[in-house]
């Protein structure tokens, strides 16, 4: 996180790590995190199996994203720590954007 | 003597290159390498599920109730591990003890009963040879619960640790690993057991 002061053994002070913290919602986000997650249980019981991909991975997304961003403290943070959070990630959708094209036909077959 | 300053002025250079703790730098430098090997198996998984006819009619033989449940204990765990942070940011030692106990006592419980799901898929003859899904099923969700496992005794190492030495960062990178295991689970509930 941003605004941190250099300390001899590399190690933030306690007093130092309270300065820079603000603290998010974190019980309200766990409700919310509990909502969606019945929601997307839900969803894959009123949808049929097959079609419920498409919906079910968005919420699982929103989730991870509130995760991310407040649990992780990633809303914080700065541009070192995104790219070593955002990098992998983006091989991670390139690996499912790239091979995309092969499987689609194939499902169709 | 002098060797010992440069250190420290090197040190120095490169906190203020950084802008941030070197701790959370290297351990963020760990969670990139996991994200690659947890999401790339994530993303295999994906594109089999678009592919592979019969992965629908085998995923309805996982359980959704002790999945669901496990989901359940996951997030808790989350919640008591950010809040053993917040204690910890707040100098409140006491707390960060009980709700670090809480998050490895949620480890726990997500693997005795991922060990009693297995147990019930192998009696009625689902095992890893059956077909591609229950391959991808027993690879993906085995390697999280070692994940899991090992987040567990991470957070266990730390409750001890912190008896000694009170140290944020500990509790805090402990917390990011238990959380980034939780968002992992997040894509391996829906993908095996809900589509």
């Amino acid at each position: 996180m941003k605004g941190g002061v250099f300390m001899k053994s590399q190690v933030h002070s306690n007093a130092e790590h309270k300065a820079e913290h603000k603290h998010p919602p974190y019980v309200g986000i766990y409700f919310v995190l509990l909502l969606l997650t019945a929601a997307s249980i839900l969803i894959s019981m009123i949808i049929h199996k097959e079609a419920a991909p498409p919906f079910v991975f968005t919420i699982s997304t929103v989730k991870g994203l509130l995760i991310a961003l407040f649990y992780m403290h990633l809303k914080y943070e700065g541009r070192y720590i995104i790219a070593l959070a955002l990098i992998p990630l983006i091989i991670f959708a390139l690996i499912l954007f790239i091979f995309m094209p092969d499987i689609i036909p194939y499902q169709k077959m | 003597m002098a060797s010992m300053q440069r250190v420290e002025e090197i040190e120095k250079e490169e906190y203020e290159r950084f802008d941030v703790p070197f701790q959370r730098l290297g351990f963020w430098v760990f969670l990139s390498g996991e994200i690659i090997i947890l999401g790339g198996l994530v993303a295999a998984g994906i594109l089999f599920r678009l592919s592979y006819p019969g992965w629908f009619e085998s995923s309805t033989y996982t359980n959704v109730v002790i999945s669901s449940i496990n989901t359940f204990v996951l997030l808790t765990g989350s919640l008591t591990a950010v809040l053993a942070h917040k204690y910890a940011v707040d100098g409140n030692w006491g707390k960060v003890q009980l709700f670090l106990g809480l998050t490895a006592l949620a480890g726990l419980t997500f693997v005795g009963l991922k060990f009693i799901e297995y147990s019930k898929e192998i009696a009625l003859g689902f095992v890893p040879s059956k077909n591609v899904f229950w391959m991808f099923y027993y690879g993906l969700t085995g390697l999280h619960g070692a994940h899991v496992l090992a987040g567990t005794l991470i957070i266990i190492g730390v409750m001890l640790y912190i008896r000694k030495k009170k140290l944020v960062e500990a509790v805090e990178n402990a917390g990011l690993y238990w959380h980034f295991v939780d968002i992992v689970w997040l894509y391996i509930f829906p993908l095996f057991y809900l589509t």
